[in-house]
């Protein structure tokens, strides 16, 4: 009689859980000084997905900029395949009409992932702005449509912004976590932060509280804005 | 002699072997009356502090709970069932109490099967499954599923205070075996998706196994090999626990 761990076949063919990420990007013309380094950061943020073995297909992402107008940029698609934008600063800012195309695009997915019988993580939104909304009156269905989705734990929106950035609006997004602000530019650390934040959420088992490592203490990348 | 041969192992998973975790699974087995036979595996929340003790304090407790089972008929043993889920609830609160922490520091998910003549009761709370082998035929069935939120690593606990909402209770006949296990065997023995179904290579050899054996305590030594082979633990980095319980032949 041959030894049990001989005999038992292992199913390695269940497809692995996604962990969804949608990346707003702020490219209206005030971002120009700092779009060289938020697009370096993306490109190391690629990297690094790339590389772990196991976030490069769990981790689906899409990045949607805003500046003059709401562009979708690629598939919402696996990290492994994933291509950041060419990233060009022009026009206002239509924060609400990209937050709304976020929460749009995320419902999309998970009613993909769930047609196709995949499991999933909670969804991330990232923004990354320099300032203020001028689609002003868009706004408040964006910001209620933001807070419902977080309250009913649809997603986690995060909001960062640059040293010159103003907070108001976005301190009404999620009254629960607060918008950060970038240290002195430093958006290398910022995306590797995100980068380790979505490997280890990616890896994460069930009952496993995976909380975001926090970014303001003194090697971190971000303040909370006064 | 008891109508049942159960046997199994728990190992501890390469994630928690890496960062230094103890085994957060744990299972109990027991006689259910004179020949019916209890058995429980807890899975403790990777979140929770003391999650290996909420596990080891409620298995035990289910299972004791059911040693002096009289009950007829699928109500009676469902009733009985549940009210041994009560008691391994309870056992973890007053050891929480104990260890002067909250019941979610001894977080973990529960899995109860017991058998009274032809009858097969399998309580649930949370993930994990529970598949049983046809009488006759040997058709591989779900007897329970895993059960989570919305998210991949949300499950419920039975440490929480709606836990009874999540308990399912099922009553089954002609199950001539069946395999319980904890949710890091679940990638490697389930199709997963909508509705998760037995992988039969996986199964079917271990009720092949099951039939083939006598000796519970070697049988569960090459369940452990199964459950720290490489093809287990590249499939999981979470603890493992299984166990199996079949039918003597009737003499």
């Amino acid at each position: 009689m041959s030894a049990l761990v001989d005999r038992v076949r292992v199913n390695d063919n269940n497809r692995e859980p996604r962990q969804p990420l949608v990346l707003l990007v702020d490219t209206s013309g005030s971002m120009e000084a700092d779009l060289p380094d938020v697009a370096a950061g993306l490109a190391d943020l690629r990297t690094a997905l790339v590389l772990d073995p196991v976030a490069r297909n769990r981790v689906e992402l899409v990045v949607i900029t805003f500046g003059g107008m709401v562009t979708v940029h690629g598939d919402f698609g696996e990290a492994a395949v994933f291509e950041p934008p060419t990233l060009s600063a022009s026009g206002d800012t239509p924060m609400a009409a990209a937050l709304t195309q976020a929460l749009d695009l995320l419902e999309a997915k998970k009613l993909a992932y769930k047609a196709s019988g995949l499991d999933y993580y909670r969804p991330l939104i990232f923004l990354l702005t320099d300032g203020e909304p001028t689609d002003l009156a868009r706004w408040p269905e964006a910001v209620r449509r933001v807070r419902d989705a977080e309250r009913e734990r649809k997603l986690v929106v995060m909001a960062v912004g640059t040293a010159s950035a103003g907070f108001t609006k976005l301190r009404e997004l999620a009254p629960d976590r607060p918008p950060l602000r970038v240290k002195e530019a430093r958006w290398t650390t910022m995306f590797q932060w995100l980068s380790r934040s979505l490997q280890a959420r990616s890896r994460s088992r069930p009952g496993d509280e995976v909380p975001l490592e926090d970014p303001t203490g003194p090697h971190g990348w971000g303040t909370l804005p006064s | 002699m008891n109508d049942w041969l159960v046997f199994g192992g728990s190992v501890r998973g390469p994630d928690h072997e890496r960062e230094h975790l103890p085994c957060q699974d744990a299972w109990a087995r027991g006689p259910a009356g004179s020949h019916g036979v209890a058995l429980c595996l807890c899975d403790g929340a990777g979140s929770a502090s003391h999650a290996e003790l909420g596990a080891r304090v409620v298995s035990a407790a289910v299972v004791e709970a059911l040693q002096d089972l009289h009950a007829d008929g699928p109500a009676a043993l469902a009733e009985a069932l549940r009210a041994a889920c009560v008691a391994g609830r309870q056992a973890l609160v007053r050891e929480a109490s104990a260890v002067a922490m909250s019941p979610a520091a001894l977080a973990c998910t529960l899995v109860a099967v017991v058998s009274a003549g032809d009858l097969v009761a399998v309580a649930h709370v949370g993930d994990g499954a529970v598949v049983g082998q046809r009488a006759g035929s040997g058709e591989l069935i779900m007897l329970s599923g895993p059960d989570r939120g919305e998210y991949v690593n949300e499950t419920w606990f039975v440490s929480s205070a709606s836990w009874e909402a999540r308990l399912r209770i099922d009553v089954h006949t002609r199950i001539d075996a069946l395999c319980v296990v904890t949710d890091g065997c679940q990638d490697a023995c389930l199709v997963q998706g909508g509705a998760p179904a037995p992988f039969a290579p996986f199964f079917a050899p271990i009720f092949a196994f099951a039939a083939e054996v006598d000796d519970a305590n070697l049988a569960g030594g090459e369940v452990t090999q199964l459950l720290d082979g490489a093809a287990l633990r590249t499939s999981s980095g979470d603890d493992k626990t299984l166990a199996v319980a079949r039918r003597r032949a009737s003499s």
